[in-house]
C-alpha cells in the first residue's frame, strides 16, 4: 500500500469508529442536550475526516476541489444544525437532566 | 456473491427496519423524521447500485421537500396517532402476506440480478442510446462519424429491429452492439441497406443526424429524459405544476387580517442569521450548477429546481414569510411557475415552427445539428427547473400559512 | 427458474412493497397512509432500478479521455429505467404534497384525522340527514291526512 492510501485508510477508519461511538452515546445518554452534544460533535468530525481521507485516493485535481469545498461546507453547516436544534430546545424551556433526576428520558 | 450485492443487501436491511419502524412509530413527527432517513438511505441503495441521477432526486426530494412538506402538515393536524386496542391488524397482514407470496412467486421468472443477457438490454435499448446519444467514441468533442457509416442507412432508420440474432440471450451481438472494440456505440443494424432513405425526405421531415451527441451531452439519462422522452417530461412539468395549482386551490384562504402575518420568529438568533446570510448565495449557485451540469453529469432540472427551492425556503425560515415576500413576491411565483412550462412546450412550438417536429431540438441549429439538441435540452431543463423550484415555494407557502381562527 | 442467490433481492423489495401496503390498509391515520403511500412507490422503484444494473457496469455517464482508450472498459448500465423512476420520483412527491393538502381540509372540516372517526362522523350525519327526512315525510303525511 503506498502512503497515500494508508492515510485515507485510517482517515476513513478514524472517521467511522468517531460516528460509530457517537451513534452509541446517542442510546446510552440520558437526556437531550448530553445526546445531542455527543451526537452534534462526532457527526460534523467525522463526516470532514472521511471527506479529507477521500481528497488523497481521487485520481484528478477537480474531484478533489469539489470534495474540499463539501467538507468545508459541512464544517459550517453541520454545526449550525446542531446550534439550531440546540437553541430551539432551550427556548421551549427545555430542563438539562441533573444528577438525581430519576433515569432520565428513553 | 458480487460486493454490490453484499453492500446493497446491508442497506436493504437498514432501509426494511427503517420502513417498519416508520409505520409502526405513533409519534407523527418522530415517523416524518424516519421517513427522511429512509429516503437518505434509499438515496445510498441508488448510488450503490450505479443510478446517480435517480439518487441525486431521492436525496433532494425524498430527503429535503417531502420532510419539508410533512412537518408542514404535521403542523396543522395532529402529533400523535391515536392509540389502538389491536396493535396488528391480522387481516391486512394476511392479504398482504398474500400478495406478497404471490409477487415471490412471480419473481422467480426474473433474470438474476445483473444478468447482462437480460431482455431489457436487447433490442430497444441500443437503437435508442444510438439515436438519442449518438456516438460514444473514445476521444472527447465531437467527433466525425467513423470509416464504413452510411449516413443515408442511419437516416433512414424508423426504429424497426432489421436483423434479429438467432439466440436472443447472445450477449456477443450485445455487446459489439453496445460498446463494441472501438468504442462505437453503433448497433449492427443500421448497417442494413434495406431501408432506402427515400422514406424520409418528404418536406418537414427532418432528417435525424449522424452526429456525434457525445461532446455536448454525455449524461445520457439526461439526454433521454429531454430527448427520447421530451413528451413524458414535458408532462411531467405539468403534473408538478398541477400540484401546485392544486396546493393553492385546496389551500390558500381569504385573508382577514392582512396580508402579511406575524413576521420572523428566527432573525434574532445571530449564529443561524448569519450563516443562513453566507449559505443562500452558494445554494442558489449550486442550484443553478447543478441544472446547467445536468448535461455533463448528475443532475438536471429536478434536482437543481429543488435545491432552489430550498434556498428560497431556507431565506423564508429564518427572515420570515414577509421577507420572502418582498424578494419574491407571490404573483412572480405564479407566473414563474407558468413560465417554466411554457418554456419547454415553446422549445417544442419553437422546433416545430422551425420546420421540424414537435420537441426536435435538432431544428435549433441547423448547421450543427448535435449543438441544437444539447441547445434544446438546456432549454427545457432550465424550463423544469424554474418549475419545479416556484411550485415547491408555492407549496412551503401554502403549508406554512398560520391557520385564520 | 433462476436460482435464489440471484433472485433474493427482489423479494426484499417485495417486501418493502408489502410493509407500505400493509400501512395503507391498516393504519387509519391518514398522514401515516400517505407515508406509506410513499414506500410502496419506493419499493416498486427498487424494483425498476435493480433491472437496469449489469455485472461490472457503471452509472451511464459516457466517460472519455483526450486520446487513447476509453476510459470504462465495461458495459454502461441501461439507462431507460433510470429515467422511468425520474419522473415517478418526482410524481411521487407532488401526489404526496396534494394528499397532504387534502388531510389539511380534512382535518379544518372533520376535527381529526383517523379514518375511523370520519366514517363514524359521516355515518352519524347520513343517519340523521334519513331521520331528518323521516321526520318531514311524518310530517307530510299527517297534513295530508288532516286536509283528508
Amino acid at each position: 500500500m503506498q502512503a497515500h492510501e494508508i492515510v485515507t485508510t485510517v482517515l476513513l477508519a478514524l472517521g467511522c469508529v468517531i460516528s460509530l461511538t457517537g451513534s452509541y452515546g446517542l442510546l446510552r445518554m440520558p437526556d437531550f442536550y448530553t445526546r445531542l452534544h455527543t451526537a452534534g460533535k462526532t457527526d460534523s468530525l467525522a463526516q470532514v475526516m472521511i471527506f479529507v481521507g477521500l481528497v488523497f485516493v481521487t485520481p484528478d485535481l477537480l474531484t478533489q476541489l469539489k470534495l474540499v469545498m463539501v467538507a468545508m461546507i459541512l464544517m459550517i453547516a453541520a454545526p449550525t444544525a446542531t446550534h439550531a436544534i440546540t437553541k430551539a430546545a432551550h427556548l421551549h424551556h427545555l430542563r438539562p437532566w441533573t444528577k438525581g433526576d430519576p433515569g432520565g428520558e428513553p | 456473491m458480487t460486493a454490490i450485492v453484499l453492500i446493497d443487501t446491508l442497506l436493504l436491511l437498514l432501509v426494511t427496519v427503517t420502513a417498519v419502524a416508520i409505520i409502526e412509530v405513533r409519534n407523527l413527527y418522530a415517523s416524518a423524521m424516519l421517513t427522511s432517513v429512509y429516503s437518505l438511505l434509499m438515496a445510498l441503495v441508488w448510488v450503490n447500485m450505479h443510478s446517480m441521477d435517480v439518487a441525486f432526486t431521492e436525496a433532494a426530494v425524498g430527503g429535503g421537500i417531502s420532510t419539508i412538506l410533512l412537518i408542514g402538515t404535521l403542523v396543522h393536524t395532529a402529533r400523535e396517532e391515536k392509540p389502538r386496542k389491536r396493535r396488528l391488524d391480522w387481516k391486512a397482514l394476511l392479504l398482504t402476506g398474500l400478495c406478497g407470496g404471490a409477487l415471490i412467486y412471480g419473481t422467480f421468472d426474473m433474470p438474476r440480478f445483473g444478468d447482462p443477457k437480460a431482455p431489457i438490454h436487447h433490442f430497444r435499448v441500443p437503437e435508442m442510446m444510438a439515436q438519442t446519444v449518438g456516438f460514444v467514441t473514445s476521444r472527447a468533442g465531437k467527433q466525425a462519424p467513423p470509416e464504413g457509416f452510411d449516413p443515408s442507412a442511419y437516416r433512414s432508420f424508423n426504429g424497426a429491429v432489421a436483423s434479429v440474432p438467432a439466440d436472443p440471450t447472445d450477449t456477443a451481438w450485445r455487446e459489439t452492439s453496445i460498446l463494441a472494440q472501438h468504442g462505437i456505440m453503433l448497433p449492427k443494424v443500421l448497417g442494413h441497406a434495406s431501408h432506402p432513405a427515400a422514406e424520409h425526405t418528404e418536406a418537414g421531415h427532418h432528417q435525424h443526424p449522424p452526429d456525434d451527441f457525445n461532446g455536448h451531452v454525455p449524461n445520457s439519462v439526461t439526454s433521454l429524459l429531454a430527448a427520447y422522452r421530451g413528451y413524458d417530461t414535458m408532462f411531467e412539468t405539468t403534473v408538478i405544476f398541477t400540484a401546485g395549482v392544486s396546493l393553492i386551490l385546496l389551500l390558500r384562504r381569504p385573508r382577514r387580517e392582512g396580508y402579511l402575518q406575524r413576521s420572523a420568529p428566527l432573525a434574532d438568533q445571530a449564529v443561524l442569521r448569519v450563516v443562513t446570510k453566507m449559505a443562500i448565495p452558494f445554494i442558489l449557485l449550486f442550484g443553478l450548477y447543478v441544472i446547467t451540469h445536468g448535461e455533463l453529469g448528475p443532475g438536471g432540472g429536478f434536482q437543481g429546481g429543488v435545491v432552489v427551492a430550498c434556498a428560497f425556503i431556507l431565506f423564508a425560515l429564518i427572515f420570515g414569510r414577509p421577507a420572502l415576500y418582498r424578494v419574491l413576491p407571490p404573483p412572480v411565483c405564479d407566473l414563474l411557475t407558468g413560465l417554466g412550462v411554457l418554456m419547454y412546450s415553446g422549445t417544442g412550438a419553437a422546433c416545430l415552427l422551425l420546420g421540424g417536429q414537435f420537441l426536435d431540438y435538432s431544428m435549433l441549429n441547423t448547421l450543427s445539428p448535435g449543438d441544437g439538441e444539447a441547445l434544446g435540452m438546456t432549454l427545457v431543463e432550465y424550463g423544469v427547473g424554474i418549475t419545479v423550484s416556484m411550485v415547491m415555494l408555492t407549496i412551503f407557502n401554502q403549508l406554512a400559512e398560520e391557520q385564520s381562527k | 427458474m433462476t436460482d435464489v442467490l440471484g433472485i433474493y433481492n427482489y423479494w426484499i423489495y417485495v417486501v418493502l412493497m408489502m410493509i407500505g401496503l400493509y400501512g395503507v390498509i391498516a393504519k387509519p391515520n391518514l398522514i401515516k397512509q400517505a407515508i406509506a403511500l410513499g414506500l410502496f412507490q419506493t419499493g416498486i422503484f427498487l424494483y425498476y432500478i435493480s433491472m437496469a444494473v449489469i455485472d461490472g457496469g457503471t452509472a451511464p455517464i459516457w466517460t472519455t479521455i483526450e486520446d487513447g482508450a476509453q476510459k470504462f472498459q465495461g458495459p454502461y448500465d441501461n439507462p431507460l429505467p433510470h429515467v422511468l423512476i425520474l419522473t415517478a420520483i418526482v410524481v411521487s412527491v407532488s401526489v404526496l404534497a396534494v394528499a397532504l393538502a387534502l388531510i389539511i381540509n380534512i382535518k379544518r372540516s372533520y376535527g381529526t384525522i383517523e379514518a375511523d372517526e370520519i366514517e363514524r362522523m359521516d355515518h352519524e350525519d347520513r343517519l340523521s340527514e334519513f331521520r331528518a327526512g323521516q321526520a318531514l315525510d311524518a310530517a307530510d303525511d299527517a297534513e295530508a291526512h288532516h286536509h283528508a
